[in-house]
């Protein structure tokens, strides 16, 4: 198993390619996500965030370059119990199906006491026995990522988690994130298409698409476009 | 009571009580999985298929259980593979397959020319056509579904709930659903000769919804469901008995009827 050493790093990209058929989607991408960052990926529809976001998670497999989690490569293994993700289409099939706020964070193999720790840790512990569908958008994100922080991962990876969420819930959610990055040391790393938004709420932003986004983005950029290293800070 | 008792001299009525207890416990476990993939479709393409497994089965002389498992079970390999590689959505695998099989059945019922009435027997369900080799092979499947949905639970509901989570949990999910396909074939399967294969789709579908609407947890909605499938299949055994309408098609009344009667009280 190929091993990278360094292991202050969370996600390392290198020289990473990827193609649909003759479209090529992303092309020499190079990054470094320091363990602790608190990093935001946008670009616009179609720019390669959702398959940046699977050739990471290792669903996808890139034509060219390799992507390292923790200094390992993730085409050998991933260790899943560092890694929370939180979905776009986690909520979904819910909208008809009794199922409850319990039932929800048990499809992780875990016990009745890390729930309840995973529940209090986004301030949703009184929902515990609530059905997931009688729950606002805004909560029911909030009970996705305790399900994603049960297994006490090092890593939480969101998938365009505000999408259908009013700016008021929006800002109470980037709160909880914050407060996660901040007090619980967590690395996350967000996707949006809300360029906006997540420049002013993360502490780093990635932009998988300069010419369609004429913002100003400060600390690290890394775009598809022959650019070197750039390690979040 | 007298008569009720009277129904369990016939060793007809007996081996179709205990296909029939199977298939209310296999067929909503399942069916309550359908309803969150949103695939209840599939119960009716595999029926479709199983038609052909039955024509193959009689056209050369086996039983025709064996080689409708057989077709069903590669059928929904089939059909896993064609949606999970996501050039073609789910639905339209569905729409291809279900007329393809009731296709091969014509065509096979076609070259044989003569067991007509025997596919009928399938198409519609008969509890006089359930055999003691029959019970058996339902007996045993049904357990043998039972115990692997027991030690698959939180697999099968994670990656019906949320596929790309469930993979990220470290769940090998091309291979759960892969089972669970086999699970929903087997199922069809079992269940036709009891209801008919034309009605099996609505025994694993109706009884979910209908638990959904009254009760609060998803496995609460699994054991209500089959209590509902308990109670349509019994009922309608019984019925279809004394009244001498066709099994199958009695049982499914009945569940629709428990459908209906419980969104009425639902909404006084």
């Amino acid at each position: 198993m190929k091993m990278n050493t360094n292991a202050s790093v969370a996600i390392e990209i290198k020289n990473l390619s990827f193609s649909y058929g003759e479209e090529e989607i992303l092309t020499n991408v190079n990054c470094k996500i320091d363990v602790g960052s608190y990093v935001g990926i946008v670009g616009h529809n179609g720019s390669g965030k959702s398959t940046l976001l699977k050739i990471i998670l290792g669903i996808l497999k890139p034509k060219k370059g390799k992507v390292y989690l923790f200094g390992k490569d993730n085409s050998s293994s991933i260790e899943w119990n560092k890694i929370g993700y939180v979905s776009q289409k986690a909520g979904i099939a819910t909208s008809h199906i009794p199922i409850t706020v319990e039932e929800v964070i048990k499809m992780e193999k875990v016990t009745d006491e890390a729930v309840n720790e995973a529940l209090t840790s986004v301030d949703m512990f009184p929902f515990k026995h609530k059905l997931l569908r009688e729950l606002s958008g805004g909560q029911q994100q909030r009970i996705f990522i305790a399900r994603a922080l049960v297994k006490k991962p090092q890593l939480l990876i969101l998938d365009e988690p505000t999408v259908g969420v009013d700016i008021k819930t929006q800002n109470t959610f980037y709160e909880l994130l914050k407060r996660l990055n901040t007090e619980q040391a967590i690395t996350l790393l967000l996707v949006s298409h809300d360029l906006h938004t997540i420049s002013h709420k993360v502490k780093t932003v990635i932009q998988l698409d300069r010419k369609t986004y004429p913002y100003n983005i400060t600390s690290c950029s890394v775009n598809h476009v022959h650019e070197p290293y750039a390690t979040t800070k | 009571m007298q008569q009720l008792s009277e129904l369990f001299q016939y060793g007809f009525m007996v081996r179709a009580f205990w296909a029939g207890f199977i298939v209310a416990i296999i067929a909503p476990l399942i069916g309550n999985f359908l309803v969150v993939r949103k695939l209840s479709l599939i119960a009716d393409t595999l029926s479709h298929v199983a038609l052909t497994g039955v024509a193959i089965g009689l056209l050369i002389g086996i039983n025709p259980l064996i080689t409708t498992i057989l077709c069903t079970v590669v059928t929904a390999y089939i059909i896993e593979e064609l949606r999970s590689n996501e050039r073609v959505s789910a639905e339209s695998v569905l729409a291809m397959i279900l007329p393809g099989g009731l296709a091969m059945a014509l065509i096979l019922i076609s070259i044989a020319n003569g067991f007509n009435t025997s596919l009928i027997t399938y198409l519609f369900g008969s509890i006089t056509a359930v055999t003691q080799q029959d019970v058996w092979i339902i007996f045993g499947l049904g357990i043998g579904i039972i115990t692997i949905f027991l030690m698959f639970y939180r697999e099968f509901t994670y990656t019906s709930f949320d596929e790309e989570s469930a993979r990220t949990s470290g769940i090998p999910v091309k291979l759960i659903n892969n089972i669970f396909m086999i699970l929903i074939a087997l199922t069809v399967s079992v269940a036709m000769k009891v209801v008919g294969a034309l009605l099996i789709g609505a025994l694993m579908i109706i009884p979910a919804i209908t638990a959904m609407q009254i009760v609060h947890g998803f496995k609460k909605s699994i054991l209500v469901s089959i209590g509902i499938a308990f109670i349509s299949v019994v009922s309608g055994l019984i019925v279809s008995y004394y009244a001498n309408l066709p099994a199958g098609a009695t049982i499914v009344m009945v569940s629709i009827f428990l459908f209906a009667f419980i969104s009425l009280l639902r909404k006084v």
